[in-house]
């Protein structure tokens, strides 16, 4: 039988059976604990429970496939140097987040003084995923960028609030703990979000069209 | 709600869909038994969830993976084994001096007193922190906060002057 080393909630060191634990997010506050003891495998084990999400949250807020895989490794890697800064392993999914948000605020940072100095930004049009209905994937697009342009217009922590909650699917809880501000400034933001997307008329026209 | 109308408010309804529990008992009694109101809040939640499933959509899925390796472990704080070796060599050295007070060393000819290998010994615990921190990044400090390589948050507050970009996350 196989034992993890797992510390419960008043810091006593506990064995607990992982013989017939599966990859899954139970198991991630126990691949956290194995990787901060400083397990290569655990850690290569939250990387692939977590891969595809990091490099989503990446991907739809800098819109570059490669951009999006260079700063997902680099998140990756920072987690790994980091995991000794992890208090509660519980929240290694927010943690994570959190990280990979502040790699996203930086490259954005790196861009723009790029910018300042002549080179291009490279932006939407890298979404060109094949799709069978070509004019729906047209729709998508459009929409997707709507939907950036509508959060870069939203202030403060709205935007970053409502990209949690509707494209990255994260709870409120989740999302609070990510962004390290409490459970109700995260539904007050959710909540002037949405009532500005209600009222948004670019967004409200594409949903008439229907085939989003 | 209101007096004329007796369905809920579209903030009611926001506020819904952002977490039904935090609903007044009267509302969501109402929600309860209203259709009315049930179906304004599906079609709501509906074109917001089609952002979800564009943004599925039109994903590229990621053609590297990411594999950790040994080297990719993280070092107690700013504190690497090499400094930590080097220091601990340098601290033996100057106690080794330290109780041979009469002792001189010689080096190319010139005769150091105790003090001045002292003050060497401290430059050159410098040199072997700055060298290895150059071996890990070989841009300066500033220009590493420039390119978001460094952990240090010394330059965010300038940067952040001159391109504002919404607030750092702590803690991670």
């Amino acid at each position: 039988m196989k034992y993890l080393v797992v510390f419960n909630n008043k810091g006593e060191k506990t064995n607990q059976d992982a013989t017939n634990m599966t990859d899954h997010y139970d198991r991630l506050p126990f691949l956290a604990e194995e990787a901060k003891g400083g397990s290569v495998e655990a850690a290569n084990r939250i990387v692939s429970l977590l891969h595809k999400e990091v490099f989503r949250m990446i991907y739809y807020r800098i819109f570059s496939r490669e951009d999006a895989e260079d700063l997902t490794q680099e998140v990756f890697i920072k987690m790994f140097k980091g995991m000794g800064k992890l208090d509660d392993t519980d929240k290694i999914r927010p943690w994570l987040f959190a990280i990979a948000l502040n790699r996203v605020r930086d490259f954005k940072r790196w861009k723009s003084i790029e910018r300042l100095f002549g080179r291009s930004y490279d932006e939407l049009d890298k979404l060109s995923v094949e799709d069978s209905d070509p004019g729906a994937h047209m729709e998508r697009m459009e929409l997707i960028k709507n939907l950036q342009q509508f959060t870069d217009r939203l202030p403060g922590s709205e935007g970053e609030v409502f990209m949690l909650r509707f494209v990255d699917q994260l709870g409120i809880a989740e999302i609070s703990s990510t962004l390290n501000k409490n459970e109700s400034t995260v539904k007050t933001h959710l909540y002037r979000a949405i009532k500005k997307f209600r009222d948004d008329p670019f967004i409200q026209e594409m949903m008439k069209g229907g085939k989003v | 709600m209101s007096g004329k109308d007796p369905h809920l408010s579209d903030e009611i309804i926001i506020k819904a869909i952002v977490d039904e529990s935090d609903l007044s008992k009267e509302a969501r009694g109402h929600f309860s038994t209203c259709h009315r109101c049930r179906d304004r809040k599906e079609i709501m939640e509906r074109n917001l969830s089609r952002l979800t499933s564009a943004a599925d959509e039109l994903m590229p899925q990621p053609k590297r993976m990411v594999i950790l390796e040994e080297r990719d472990k993280g070092r107690i704080g700013w504190f690497s084994a090499p400094l930590a070796g080097a220091i601990i060599v340098i601290i033996a050295l100057a106690g080794l001096s330290f109780f041979m007070p009469g002792s001189k060393s010689r080096l190319k000819g010139k005769v150091f007193t105790v003090a001045e290998l002292t003050v060497e010994m401290e430059k050159h615990s410098l040199l072997v922190a700055e060298v290895i921190e150059l071996e890990e990044n070989i841009m300066p400090e500033i220009y590493s906060a420039l390119t978001g390589n460094a952990d240090s948050n010394q330059y965010d507050e300038f940067i952040d002057f001159v391109f504002p970009m919404g607030e750092e996350i702590n803690g991670a």
